[in-house]
């Protein structure tokens, strides 16, 4: 299943918007997050399939405080199909 | 084993995503190395943003990619496709082998074979051979295509399906600055304080540059969105003033912003005295019109009002005035951004102008941050399919085919003699695939029709017309080379199998003049081949049945290449065609047309070591190489003379000036009636790239997005008695389709109007549409006809639903 290198862009840099990003994002097992530089946090998200990785990249992108997410690195190799 | 792997890779990809969340100017391009994992460069397969991705390979497949943190487009970020994009290579029915029709079925047959068709096919019949292709040819497959075409078979029956998706920014930035291409650039999103959409929706279509704007406003810099739109989309989220015009009335919010710099005294005077002309409608209408005096310019401009605008347009007058008052100030930057839009519009030459225009006439122009710029679809709009002479009407480098001056520069090029070049333009796209669809006793004078990358039977508008016809003509033969099965291999008479992106080596130019190499990185499947190979090898073929046009006046092949002692290198045959990169042969040829427009390229090799570099591209004396970020303004473009602030050196009125044109609005072609009450528009969705033949591939995005709809207002589903998911029947004079309803849907649209996406092969919306198209630039209208909606048959089959549900 793939593992994904994210950046989440937050709605600002303050403490506040830091912490209500980081209450948001607690619930997302498969999410780990990095140490967060300004506004953008970087993280992993590994899925049991692939076929939950866009809603969670779509329900990251609602938590409060999250402006943005975007996709730094994909690792796909467990997707491809038998003798591609 | 497993876990230790994964747990690697997830360490890789923390690593990744810290070194793109810093500034990143210091990090490594690739990221750190994986056990077996090698990492090259590579611009992303899909849309014109051009971001840079890093592939990795590992046992002979690309398994990784990762954002190109050295790419100034990206900087190390990738929207949802772009990072799916290696999986476009692993579907499981790519084309292997070559398929040729016999009894209503495709049976392989060899390359050979294939070669001898298709030279026998052009031999019959050389003036009713035509070459459809795209802004997803590679720059070298693109220049082959139309040399072939135009120095061997002197026929002009080329062009790009970009004549469907930015042939009118290129009618506009011609009848504007008198030369093709975008001024400037994607750091104007870095410098603008006002980004203005025009009818366009970055957040999903060129997500990449949308989010250096919203990254901006995260780090606390203020930059005020406008979003014009006829609906409202992901963009309209994020924007401060969402505008609503009425379809096909936004050349009249354009004229009341001009109309406002006049009467508010906020044009910018010394601006426009030194650098603008201005222009109306000729009659007989032309691309270049007529020269009008200012005075005549403010007196065709008076009747545009903020009342008279919103009474025609549906936008308050306090929004016009608004828009006014920005244009009006010195102290703030103005960006505007448009692509389909504005381009799939029968006014769009007139509305591209006006957008110029509203620019020029403010002085919003050619400062970091103040630039009217246009977005390509295709990931080589730019590069090929406008630059190398793709183009029915054009030869490389922006030379005419009816300009006598310059096809003897490009006979001379070429080694030509003299006069092989046709003189007459070729057919654009509508005009190509009516001759096509039409029987050959009717006038229908072409009869082969070779596509490559691109897939028309689900683009072209109104297919029933454009399309059907010529698929069911026995007569006519349809050779479609492609990736995958698509809605044109189905009608195809031959199937050429494509190797695709990082299977070979190419080009590509993106939205703003950046030309981005990289390495064939895996082997295609099967017997599939370069496009640009099949093409030299189909040159080949009538060379050896004795057609002279492929030869040039010395007697040599027209693609002979040779390597670096003198000596010829067979490249037509498929066994050698690597023991030389023609890449590099074909695009150092092309780069001695780039110079007439100023948009100088620079040698293959110095593309090697860059993330792209955006044109005019110019040595320094000390023999490196210099982009150009602003065209026109003397800070930034070698070519605006010494001492000028600028200079527009390709004018239209050759006196250095740009044009700002008066335009008058029009209607439209077809709007809603009480038989056909409601506005259908047609339009691109996130997940999926264009006719997502590579997409519908990719199973996360395919699940994402798995199938199309019609988004219409809870208003009008509640009057049609239809609910939620429910499919109704669609239909315009043209055609019918059934489609499931999404109530609201991500658009939102308004009360009588209907937005449909044309991704899905299964529900072909451009059975619709109409193929109306721009006087100019000869671009059809995909954005708005009249349409209704009915209820289906109770007793009609279930609608098939999409893969995976
Ligand atoms: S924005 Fe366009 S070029 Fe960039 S990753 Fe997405 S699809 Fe690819």
């Amino acid at each position: 299943m793939p593992v994904l290198g994210l950046v989440l862009v937050l709605d600002d840099a303050s403490d506040a918007t830091r912490a209500c990003a980081r209450a948001g994002l607690s619930g997302f097992p498969q999410l780990e997050l990095g140490s967060c530089s300004q506004h953008r946090w970087p993280a992993t998200l590994d899925t049991a399939t692939d076929a939950e990785v866009e809603a969670r990249v779509e329900a990251i992108r609602a938590v409060p405080g999250v402006a943005g997410v975007e996709v730094v690195y994909a690792d796909f190799e467990d997707l491809l199909p038998e003798g591609a | 084993m497993e876990l230790d792997r994964r747990s690697f890779v997830k360490l890789t990809a923390m690593a990744a995503a810290t070194a793109a969340a810093g500034s990143g100017e210091t990090a490594d391009a690739a990221p750190d190395p994986q056990a077996g994992v090698t990492w090259d460069k590579a611009p992303c397969r899909f849309c014109g943003t051009g971001c840079h991705v890093q592939v990795g390979v590992k046992q002979g497949r690309v398994v990784a990619v990762a954002g190109d943190r050295k790419a100034d487009v990206n900087r190390g970020l990738l929207c949802v496709k772009g990072y799916h994009v290696g999986l476009a290579l692993y579907g499981e029915d790519r084309l292997t082998t070559p398929l040729l029709k016999q009894g209503g079925k495709h049976v392989p047959i060899s390359w050979d074979r294939a070669l001898d068709v298709i030279a026998e096919r052009i031999l019959a019949d050389p003036g009713g051979f035509a070459i459809y292709g795209s802004g997803q040819w590679t720059i070298p497959e693109g220049y082959a295509a139309q040399k072939l075409m135009k120095a061997g078979l002197s026929n002009n029956h080329i062009d790009p399906n970009a004549r469907l998706c930015m042939a009118s920014a290129v009618t506009g930035f011609l009848a504007t600055y008198g030369v093709d291409e975008p001024a400037g650039c994607y750091d104007d999103l870095d410098a603008c304080d006002v980004l203005i959409n025009w009818g366009n929706n970055p957040a999903e279509m060129h997500p990449i540059l949308f989010s250096r704007v919203i990254d901006r406003r995260s780090r606390g810099e203020e930059v005020t969105i406008i979003d014009l739109s006829t609906r409202r989309t992901r963009s309209t989220g994020y924007a401060n003033h969402y505008l609503e015009f009425r379809p096909h009335t936004d050349l009249a919010v354009a004229n009341g912003i001009l109309h406002l710099l006049i009467a508010n005294d906020t044009w910018h005077q010394e601006f426009v005295e030194q650098h603008c002309a201005f222009k109306a409608d000729s009659e007989p209408p032309s691309l270049h019109g007529r020269s009008i005096s200012f005075e005549e310019f403010k007196a065709g401009i008076a009747e545009w009002t903020p009342e008279r605008v919103e009474e025609v347009s549906g936008v308050p007058a306090r929004d016009i005035r608004m828009l006014g008052d920005l244009f009006g100030r010195r102290d703030l930057r103005i960006t505007s951004l448009w692509c389909m839009g504005m381009n799939q519009h029968t006014r769009g030459t007139a509305i591209n102008t006006l957008v110029h225009a509203c620019h020029l006439l403010s002085g919003h122009f050619g400062r970091p941050g103040d630039a009217p710029t246009s977005l390509t679809g295709q990931p080589s709009a730019c590069g090929t399919a406008r630059e190398v002479g793709t183009l029915a009407h054009l030869l490389p480098g922006g030379r005419l085919v009816e300009n006598a001056e310059h096809r003897k520069q490009a006979e001379e090029i070429w080694g030509l003699p003299a006069g092989r070049i046709r003189d007459k333009m070729g057919y654009h796209t509508v005009k190509m695939f009516e001759q096509w669809s039409k029987p050959a006793a009717e006038g229908g004078d072409v009869s082969t029709l070779w596509v490559q990358v691109t897939n028309p039977g689900q683009t072209l508008p109104n297919r029933h017309k454009l399309f059907d016809p010529g698929v069911a003509d026995p007569d006519k033969f349809l050779i479609v080379s492609d990736v995958y099965p698509t809605a044109t291999t189905v009608g195809a008479d031959l199937i050429l199998p494509s190797a695709m992106w990082v299977e070979k080596n190419g080009i590509f130019g993106n939205s703003e003049r950046r030309t981005q190499q990289w390495f064939k990185m895996v082997d295609p499947p099967g017997d599939a081949r370069d496009d640009v190979w099949q093409v030299i090898a189909v040159a080949r073929r009538l060379h050896e049945k004795g057609h002279e046009g492929m030869k040039d006046a010395s007697g040599a092949f027209l693609f002979d290449v040779r390597d670096a002692s003198g000596e010829a290198v067979p490249v037509w045959d498929w066994k050698r065609f690597r023991d030389f990169n023609v890449d590099r042969a074909l695009f150092d040829e092309y780069r001695s047309f780039s110079r007439l427009k100023h948009k100088d390229l620079a040698p293959y090799d110095v593309y090697v070591k860059a993330r792209g570099l955006r044109w005019p591209v110019v040595e320094q004396p000390d023999g490196s190489w210099r982009e150009t970020r602003f065209r026109f303004s003397g800070f930034d473009d070698p070519y605006v003379a010494e001492g000028k602030e600028f200079d527009f050196y390709h004018s239209p009125t050759k006196d250095g000036r740009a044009q700002i044109w008066l335009r008058p609005v029009d209607p439209p072609p077809e709007s809603p009636d009480a038989e056909w009450p409601l506005w259908l528009c047609t339009g691109r969705v996130l997940e999926h790239w264009h006719t997502a033949s590579m997409t519908m591939r990719i199973p996360p995005l395919r699940r994402a997005m798995p199938n199309a709809y019609v988004e219409m207002h809870r208003d009008d589903a509640r009057s049609l008695g239809v609910d939620d998911g429910e499919v109704v029947v669609v239909e315009t004079r043209r055609g019918s389709i059934e489609l499931p309803v999404w109530i609201g849907g991500r658009g939102d649209p308004p009360v009588g109007t209907l937005f449909v996406p044309f991704f899905d092969e299964d529900r072909l919306i451009n059975d619709l549409t109409l193929d109306a198209h721009d006087p100019f630039s000869k671009q059809p209208d995909f954005k708005k006809c009249a349409a209704r909606v009915r209820k289906r048959s109770p007793f009609a089959e279930p609608l098939r639903e999409g893969a995976d549900g």
